[in-house]
């Protein structure tokens, strides 16, 4: 019995450090989720993985609204106007790493006071409803308003996908104190392979 | 005492612009959203003070000096936030996502409100999964489903099995410790079915 514990608490330090020594590893610029996997969210959107994005992009289609979204990390869509104007900078965030961080530059904006930051916050294995993984915590921090907002993605590389998102807006008030909107969350809550 | 009149000076010089101050300490704010069917909630001092549960639709609020902060979200869309600062005829409204947009909107009507009567936000569809608000008090989570709903129409009844039979369930496991449940025909790419 003390044999199998200890052999079970061997094999989670071996697949822990792998983790930490490897995890960056699997990250690589093109690597993406097998055309056809679909995986569905808390939410009850479903997305599926397509072939045909240019790198560092994976492509999906997303089967709640039908429309095609090409996204960095599970997260940064090719379509948005920062994300284009800044994907050298955010494609150096690889091999994640946890304390690489990413000014983006704002279209139209040189105040640095307001400067769109992401950050490789940590690692960290979460549960979620498909099971536990292992996943780099990005944090995406935008200034807005009087204000700012705070959204993290929860990118395993292992899926090639954000596994959980959760979003608030924090605003410091009249009275000093501060405001914060009710958090936004998703998880991912199934995944399906062709 | 001052202040008031110097208030009513500074109406009768202006005869116009300080309705507001004599029409109570209450105050209706509307919402639009493009498009409908948002819910909104508002806030004031950290705490939830109203909600639209759909939008269009308005609520009324006490005015006061503090800011009245004001999130909308809608399934499928990006959350959107307003903050209607008070006494000011300027309003910020910000939004989120990957788009990382964030732009000021001034549809004020004036200073003849303490806030911003009518707050008009347009949602921009969500390029990734929509953040929803989750419920305060969400239920356990239930066992994962992970088989997506068929798009395509459904066949006629007769070709179609009263019970369709659950999707296999697989459990996998990768070299950094991660296990999950899969639907389908195994793990996937540089995953090992569990033992």
């Amino acid at each position: 019995m003390t044999s199998v514990v200890k052999g079970g608490i061997g094999a989670m330090l071996i697949a822990m450090l792998a983790w930490t020594t490897e995890g960056a590893a699997q990250n690589v610029p093109g690597s993406c989720p097998a055309p056809r996997t679909i995986y569905t969210f808390t939410d009850s959107s479903s997305l599926q993985a397509l072939p045909g994005a240019p790198p560092p992009f994976c492509r999906f289609a997303n089967l709640s609204g039908g429309q095609q979204v090409d996204l960095f990390l599970g997260a940064f869509s090719a379509a948005s106007p920062i994300v284009q104007a800044n994907i050298d900078v955010l494609t150096s965030l690889l091999p994640l790493q946890v304390g690489k961080t990413a000014h983006l530059a704002r279209v139209g904006s040189g105040d640095r006071s307001r400067q769109t930051t992401v950050q490789i916050e940590k690692q960290e294995t979460i549960e979620v409803p498909v099971g536990r993984l292992a996943c780099f915590v990005l944090l995406w921090t935008e200034p807005s308003g009087q204000g700012k907002w705070e959204r993290r993605w929860w990118y395993c590389p292992s899926l090639e996908y954000a596994v959980k998102y959760t979003a608030q807006f924090e605003v410091v008030g009249a009275g000093g104190q501060p405001l914060s909107s009710q958090p936004t969350s998703w998880e991912l809550m199934g995944v399906r392979v062709p | 005492m001052a202040r008031s009149r110097a208030i009513i000076v500074a109406c009768s010089i202006l005869l116009s612009g300080c309705a507001s101050i004599f029409e109570g300490t209450t105050q209706q704010i509307s919402v639009n959203t493009t498009p409908a069917g948002a819910r909104c909630t508002f806030w004031k001092n950290g705490g939830l003070i109203a909600d639209i549960p759909s939008t269009p639709g308005a609520v009324t609020i006490r005015k006061s000096k503090d800011d009245l902060f004001i999130v909308c979200d809608k399934p499928g869309y990006v959350s959107a936030s307003f903050v209607n600062r008070s006494g000011l005829a300027m309003a910020t409204f910000a939004n989120i996502l990957t788009a990382g947009l964030a732009w000021a909107v001034d549809s004020s009507r004036g200073a003849d409100n303490k806030y911003q009567g009518e707050v008009n936000l347009a949602l921009v569809p969500a390029a990734t999964p929509a953040p929803v608000e989750q419920p305060r008090a969400a239920p356990a989570p239930t066992a994962p489903e992970p088989v997506p709903q068929p798009r395509a129409g459904t066949p006629a009844p007769a070709q179609v099995p009263v019970a369709a039979p659950a999707p296999q369930q697989i459990e996998c496991t990768a070299s950094d410790g991660s296990r999950i449940r899969v639907a389908g025909s195994g793990c996937p790419a540089g995953w090992a079915v569990a033992r």
